[in-house]
């Protein structure tokens, strides 16, 4: 993978894990499925599982202990209100770098 | 998937024994890095919970066999991946040689200043005390050390590199 891409992700998987929550609840396993089903956004475990324990530690996730038959008992991750609230302010600088990124390709942005 | 619609696994002595080793592994790199009990703990769940999804998947309702938990963990990322990344040292260049350097132990801080200290007791037994080779030796542990200083061992490699070469200086 180039380098390039590689840093991308790598600035984007905090961004991706918290919009991966914005429509509901889920445990690690679920929500790494959730985000790898989408091309481009291939996360691991050894990425993901560390990232979930700083955002609850940081309290932008929630968790709800629940038990399983499979084994330990699952961890539904949720996002708090501040975690609402920092994912909103991350969509909207997501917004104005796209569109930037996208006038300075289409040739549309301000020129001296 | 809900917990209720998981089918019920139970995994025989054998494969939950190897299961627990690769899990003692990754909790052994974090608590290295100085991830907390809890956090610990809950990686390892969600690992743990993540193995035996894939274990259902892998065996397909047949009989679940070593060789399915042995394809399941090639799958996944391994313990030295949740290793934290190498701390950032404030320029570009430092950040490239620490990046190099990581990969190694992070014990090798208090292992220079061990070897200081021989060559110190050696040359002195020898006759001609050689503080100046103890010093670099020190030295080399201390900038080691400021490289691991995010890992438990790294910060005791630091003190016991900054105490050596305190000493080493009055002698």
């Amino acid at each position: 993978m180039k380098t390039w891409v590689a840093q991308l992700r790598k600035g984007l998987v905090e961004f991706s894990v918290l919009a991966a929550l914005r429509h509901g609840e889920a445990y690690g396993y679920e929500l790494l499925q959730r985000i790898n089903r989408i091309e481009g956004l291939a996360l691991t475990e050894s990425t993901v599982y560390p990232l979930l324990a700083r955002l609850t530690r940081d309290k932008l996730l929630t968790v709800r202990v629940a038990p399983s038959p499979a084994g330990p008992p699952r961890r539904y991750y949720r996002l708090t209100d501040e975690g609402q609230s920092h994912l909103n302010d991350m969509a909207g600088h997501w917004k104005q770098v796209q569109t930037g990124l996208d006038a300075l390709l289409n040739g549309t942005g301000d020129r001296p | 998937m809900t917990w209720a619609s998981t089918p019920h696994l139970t995994l025989d002595d054998a494969i939950q024994k190897r299961l627990d080793a690769h899990l003692d592994k990754v909790e052994k790199v974090l608590a290295r890095d100085g991830a907390t009990r809890g956090e610990r703990r809950a990686i390892t769940d969600e690992l743990e919970t993540q193995v035996r999804d894939m274990l259902v998947a892998e065996a397909a309702g047949g009989d679940l066999k070593p060789a399915h938990l042995d394809a399941v963990l090639k799958k996944l990322d391994p313990p030295d991946a949740y290793r934290k990344p190498a701390p950032g040292l404030g320029h570009p260049m430092l950040d490239k040689v620490a990046e190099r350097v990581w990969p190694m132990n992070p014990a090798w801080p208090l292992g220079f200043c061990v070897l200081g200290w021989a060559v110190l007791v050696l040359s002195f037994l020898s006759g001609s005390p050689n503080t100046g080779g103890a010093f670099a030796l020190n030295f080399v542990g201390l900038v080691f050390a400021i490289i691991y200083r995010k890992d438990e061992l790294g910060r005791q490699g630091l003190l016991a590199c900054g105490l050596s070469a305190f000493l080493l200086i009055f002698l």
